[in-house]
């Protein structure tokens, strides 16, 4: 009987067993979906939102947002900062120029990595878009022109930073992508093909989106405006500036005066308004990274890029004292007693607070000590705040910081995050551009107004900068540009001086030295005064035809067997 | 070695077997248990190991304070590294748990004689909870403000049926033996982590997850993978002087796609016992020769078990840290790579939220083989005086499953596994010892092992190539997985002139290593690197001597490798200024114009020569003979020991570790592990006593 049924139980076991083998086999992944699984509106409409979380997908050793690493920290604008040369020595070599290496371990491979990886989740997105019918979502030709405004948005950055990359649409298999050289196009094809998805943004999105974080048709204008200012200054091999293109120019006047009348956009009252988080999404900001906190994630979709830029003695911050601004940019912010700048003779000596005037920008900008630091006067920067002054010196950044008492603001480890949005194209820097493309047009007269408008919010923003006293701690003195002596050579040099005091030490300043095909001869300049300021330069030297761009990752090219060409020089 | 690091282990096991039927039914259960607790090395916030940071923290920072609180660097100059010790402290109450239950019933039935039919049901539950606790504490002008607990547990079953049958057939001479059967294995994990923060005390007792007010993040995730196996073996005997086996196996895997589910992996071997021949009888000197053939394919399907798939994942909020393959494990912490995001602008609350890919598709996926033939033969010679064996193995493996890095255009989440390379291994093992005549009292034995193999990649597909040491121009094909990749060095620059005639090289100057520009492009880059040496070693060896007189006995062991070279990891530190780290007495003998002779580059305070590279420069003997274990022992008359009621009484004393000897060019403590956060081997020295009932 015990035999038996025994016998009986091995007999269907066996069977069991081998009957089933076919589905015993089909382990189905747990939680996860296949790509058949997102072939449909709503699997279309998620991508497009992780499309958007990618651009956004950033790394303190691989920034996407902030280029305080590529733009301030290699222009004229402000030093590493930290703990000494050795900490993150990699953006040492960058401020050093001749440091940089194809194969650093951190930051610009990192920084092209995930920016492709950006592009991938664009390209995913247009996948699963371009398989839709307008029936089955309605939403696909909007949702398709965000899409490629983001997509364009990636190619656009890492061109302006390695110059030679590859273009990856969304009809490219991987075995195609991995067979795309990175000089498939002349430099200003590759604009061309760049310009052609903001382009279909222009063309396809909407004036306004409920969703104030997508982007709109003239996020889309503003961004083909500065890609088109981009393109005029033609460039050749060497990264010399060949050309100026009138219809480029005229091409970012035009966009330009599309986003002014729009009506939709003005400058904040205030200028701090762009640099503190409970302003976000204001007026002025055209298209934003968006960040969160309190929302569902483990401590908020912080960004983290500028994490070490904090003042490292500052009790309330503790870490890392990154990113200090040079005495170079200091002494721009000097005005004369015309309140305007002191083109030629600035940096002969440094900046006296009890005799110069200043722009109001330079306590927006900079920290000093016994300043109101980030608008709050009860805590005033001091020396001891700073890390490694022997290094250096005592200034620190401030527009890319926050209170410790901000919603905004997260202390992680050592770290700081913060929930502030980082802005890609504000206002005005919109103005600005179509200032730009009016001088180079041979139109000064037309840019002057342009200019004085932002000298008359710079004016007019200083409220916020009183010490606890009720005093302010400078002597402000900003005047706007008449129209004696308004010739194109002077508006010229007044744009690249209003650019560089209004973007001052948030990154475009290295870009527009290249653009405008002046970065050796100002940055050389640069260097031989300030390294007797500050002997940790004393061996840097920017090389003219290699030093405009970062080198292509070295791995990449091994990864693709000598594919792409590295840039000349490295 | 390391203070609050601990660990406890607890097992047990029962077996219980019953039959009957005169024996042709056999019923058996067996069950045990393992519970282990263990505390480890702790991580300082920015995740550097208290075994580093013992070697790289400046020695000024102090452990105290002055008033008795933990000490950390104050003040410009110093890394923002924290006190480890401070960090031993304050994770002693992490714990790791792994709970393992392991059990196994069968029922064996012969229903003729020498026919066994057997059914088994094994399964393996293994339970891990993790418990950290991260306190908020204060040193120096470091510290963590935010205290946090997570719990992280996972769970594996593993179940195990398997059926065979077995026939034994004896014919005189003539013996075999026949077995057959199915096997299925189902494996399970699934896994949690909640993590919360805010704890307003900080006591072992108060680190409950309820306890927490701040911030809470739970992940899970679940996979698992399927086994189907069929298999047959017969074992062949004639007269005790041949044995041959032949067994065929058929496995399949749920990690492979249908198609290619099952492999089929065939083996044989054969014994031959030539001293049992006839013409062998008269050959008074062979006591004992046995020649062992063998030849098989065996298979690896040790990848994910989702690796065939194109997977989406839904990464809300996440961080890279939660996830393998990131940059740097201290970085990754800052690393957003979710997928939610605030289209709102409301800067707070749920997030719309989509998903992203994490892994290429690979339907053809495949076991990976290894064809294997191993010739031995054991011989033993004047009555077991000199006993040895030699066995010689040649390998090769093909279709390597690895998961190749790939050109980040092809974007995220698009690594697969693929099967790639194919690899060949040779190798021997060779031993002998010598078990002395008694004389007297006296006796010894001598038994010595000496081995060595080589490997060599033969076959790399363009797919894989970058998952192994290369570049543009140098693959591994033809080299060794251990081979060592980078820059030759040529000593160091000695003047501005052999800078200004040398190669360019970013870095250069009187004093700094000069690189060798390998392919003669003027340049010294990527495309310099070569192949410069090996780690594995020539040989490895090891050697055992016992001797007893009377009631002593005497044993030592000792074992090492010979010409071997390898990275020195600890001339970094020894020879170079490491920014605000601590420095070794290298640097005293650094390169200056004084000191020209001197092969330790010039001081520098940053690595702009990036002389930290892999290169020669590096590459030392990492060659070692150590002495393991030494041992004396007296064993107590055995009258006496009878007397009150014991069987064996030994007193002993022993040492472990006692000495090693190393190359002088090897700046580190041990060869053998290299890596400067590997946990010291202690040197021990033990005295006790075996009892025997």
């Amino acid at each position: 009987m015990n035999k038996k049924l025994i016998y009986s139980l091995m007999l269907t076991g066996g069977l069991l067993a081998f009957s089933s083998c076919k589905d015993y086999f089909e382990y189905q992944p747990k939680g996860l979906l296949s790509s058949d699984n997102i072939q449909s509106a709503s699997g279309a409409e998620s991508l497009v939102t992780a499309a958007y979380a990618g651009i956004g997908n950033d790394e303190m050793i691989g920034p996407m947002t902030s280029m305080w690493v590529y733009g301030s920290v290699r222009s004229d604008d402000a030093f590493k900062g930290g703990g000494g040369v050795t900490d993150v020595a990699e953006v040492d070599f960058y401020e050093h120029y001749n440091l940089t290496r194809a194969d650093l371990g951190i930051m610009h491979p990192y920084t092209w990595e995930n920016f492709y990886k950006a592009i991938s989740r664009s390209n995913a997105a247009l996948k699963s878009l371009n398989n839709l019918t307008e029936a089955a979502f309605p939403m696909k030709k909007e949702r398709t022109a965000e899409v490629r405004f983001l997509r364009a948005h990636s190619h656009f950055m890492l061109k302006m930073l390695f110059k030679k990359i590859p273009f990856i649409t969304e009809d490219l298999t991987a075995d195609q992508i991995l067979n795309t050289p990175n000089d498939q196009y002349t430099n200003d094809q590759l604009w061309d093909k760049i310009g052609e998805d903001f382009q279909y943004a222009v063309d396809n999105l909407p004036e306004r989106q409920e969703q104030i974080g997508r982007a709109n048709k003239y996020a889309a204008a503003a961004y083909l405006a500065k890609l088109r200012l981009y393109q005029a200054y033609q460039q050749n091999d060497q990264h010399q500036v060949t050309n100026i293109n009138k219809d480029k120019l005229q091409q970012v006047v035009n966009l330009t005066q599309q986003v002014i009348n729009s009506g939709q956009y003005s400058l904040q009252p205030d200028f701090a308004e762009n640099f503190i988080a409970e302003n976000e999404n204001g007026p002025e900001s055209i298209f934003a990274i968006q960040y969160s906190i309190n929302d569902g994630t483990a401590a908020g979709r912080l960004s983290y890029v500028t994490g070490l830029n904090y003042p490292h003695g500052a009790p309330q911050y503790g870490c890392c004292g990154f990113h200090q601004p040079s005495q170079t940019l200091v002494n721009a912010f000097k005005t004369g007693v015309d309140g305007l700048p002191k083109f030629d003779n600035y940096n002969n000596d440094n900046l006296d607070l009890t005799s110069d005037s200043v722009d109001p920008r330079i306590d927006h900008t900079v920290g000093m000590d016994g300043h109101p630091y980030k608008y709050d006067n009860t805590k005033p920067m001091s020396n001891s705040w700073i890390r490694d002054p022997g290094v250096y010196g005592f200034f620190h950044t401030m527009k890319e910081q926050q209170l410790a008492s901000s919603a905004s603001y997260h202390k992680e480890g050592p770290f700081i995050g913060s929930s502030k949005n980082i802005d890609i194209i504000r206002y005005d820097d919109v103005l600005l551009m179509q200032a730009e493309a009016y001088i180079e047009l041979g139109q000064p007269e037309m840019a002057r107004p342009l200019i004085n408008q932002i000298r008359l919010r710079a004016a007019n923003s200083t409220s916020r900068l009183k010490k606890s006293d009720g005093t302010f701690a400078s002597i402000y003195n900003i005047e706007q540009y008449t129209s004696t002596g308004w010739t194109q050579a002077f508006a010229r040099q007044a744009l690249r001086w209003e650019r560089r005091l209004e973007f001052a030490t948030e990154s475009p300043r290295f870009f527009d030295l290249v653009r405008w095909g002046i970065a050796a001869e100002v940055l050389n300049k640069y260097l031989d005064i300030e390294k007797i300021r500050r002997p940790f330069l004393s061996t840097a030297k920017f090389t003219a035809g290699r030093d405009e761009y970062l080198p292509i990752p070295q791995r990449e090219i091994t990864f693709t067997k000598g594919l792409y060409k590295q840039n000349p020089g490295f | 070695m390391l203070r609050y690091t601990d660990y406890d282990k607890i097992s047990g096991r029962i077996n219980a077997n019953t039959s009957a039927f005169n024996n042709r039914l056999k019923i058996g259960a067996n069950v045990q248990m393992t519970t282990s607790n263990e505390t480890l090395q702790a991580t300082d916030i920015g995740g550097g190991q208290t075994t580093g940071l013992a070697i790289t923290l400046a020695p000024t920072i102090p452990v105290y304070a002055k008033d008795g609180t933990w000490g950390g660097a104050i003040g410009s100059g110093y890394s923002d590294r924290n006190n480890p010790l401070h960090m031993q402290n304050i994770n002693r109450w992490d714990n790791n748990n792994r709970l393992t239950l392991f059990g196994n019933v069968f029922v064996e039935v012969e229903p003729i004689k020498n026919l066994f039919l057997k059914t088994s049901l094994g399964a393996d539950n293994a339970h891990y909870y993790s418990k950290n606790i991260e306190q908020a504490f204060e040193e120096g002008s470091f510290g963590r403000t935010n205290n946090s607990l997570t719990i992280d547990q996972n769970r594996y079953l593993s179940l195990t049926w398997s059926n065979t049958i077995r026939y034994n057939l004896d014919l005189g001479d003539h013996k075999l033996k026949f077995l057959g059967g199915i096997e299925a294995i189902k494996n399970d994990l699934t896994s949690e982590t909640a993590k919360k923060e805010g704890f307003a005390e900080q006591t072992e007792d108060y680190f409950v997850l309820n306890a927490g007010t701040g911030n809470s993040n739970i992940i899970g995730n679940a996979s698992g993978s399927r086994l189907l196996s069929q298999f047959a073996r017969v074992d062949y005997g004639f007269s005790d002087r041949y044995l041959a086996a032949i067994t065929i196996r058929r496995d399949g895997s749920s990690r492979f796609g249908t198609e290619n589910a099952y492999g089929i992996f065939p083996a044989a071997s054969l014994g031959w016992r030539i001293d049992k021949e006839n013409f062998m009888r008269n050959v008074k000197g062979i006591s004992n020769l046995k020649l062992r053939a063998g030849v098989g394919r065996v298979g690896n399907q040790e990848i994910g078990d989702l690796a065939r798939y194109g997977l989406y994942d839904t990464r809300y909020g996440a961080r890279q840290s939660q996830y393998a393959n990131g940059h740097n494990g201290f970085f990754d912490q800052y690393y957003n790579i979710g997928t939610a995001y605030d289209l709102n602008g409301a800067n707070t609350g749920n997030l719309p939220s989509g998903f992203v890919s994490i892994q290429g598709a690979n339907p053809n996926l495949k076991w990976e083989t290894t064809d294997e033939l191993n010739v031995g033969l054991d011989f033993g010679f004047l009555n077991g005086l000199f006993q040895g064996s030699f066995d010689y193995f040649t390998r090769k493996t093909s279709d390597i499953l690895i998961t190749p890095p790939i050109a980040s255009a092809v974007g995220e989440g698009q690594l697969k596994v693929v099967n790639g390379a194919t690899k060949s291994n040779k190798g021997f093992e060779f031993s002998l010892g010598y078990f002395a005549k008694p004389m007297g009292d006296f006796t010894y034995n001598v038994m010595t092992g000496v081995s060595r193999f080589r490997d060599k990649i033969t076959v790399l597909p363009e797919e894989v190539r970058a998952a192994y040491p290369g570049n543009v121009t140098n693959t591994i094909i033809g080299h060794s997985q251990f081979d060592l990749f980078g820059y030759k060095t040529a000593g160091l620059f000695q003047s501005q002139q052999e800078v200004d005639a040398s190669a360019t090289q970013v870095g250069a100057g009187p004093g700094r290593i000069r690189y060798v520009d390998t392919n003669n492009d003027g340049v010294i880059n990527d495309l310099d690197r070569v192949f410069f040496g090996t780690t594995l070693p020539a040989f490895e060896y090891n050697v055992k001597i016992e001797a007893f007189y009377k009631n002593w006995d005497f044993s030592v062991f000792g074992s090492g490798v010979s010409g071997r070279s390898g990275m020195d990891n600890y001339a970094f530190y020894n020879n170079f200024i490491r920014g605000r780290e601590n420095v070794g007495p290298g640097v005293f003998d650094s390169w200056s114009p004084q000191n020209t002779g001197s092969s330790v580059p010039k001081l520098s305070l940053s690595d702009v020569n990036n002389e930290t590279r892999p290169s020669d420069y590096f590459n030392v003997s990492t060659s070692y003979f150590k002495m393991r274990n030494m041992q004396l022992g007296y064993a107590l008359g055995s009258d006496f020991v009878e007397k009150i009621g014991l069987q064996r009484v030994r007193l002993y004393l022993m040492a472990e570790n006692l000495f090693l000897i190393k190359s002088k060019s090897f700046s580190g403590p041990d060869p053998e592990r290299v890596d400067i956060n590997a946990i010291p081997i202690p040197r021990t020295f033990t005295a006790g006593v075996n009892i025997s009932f």
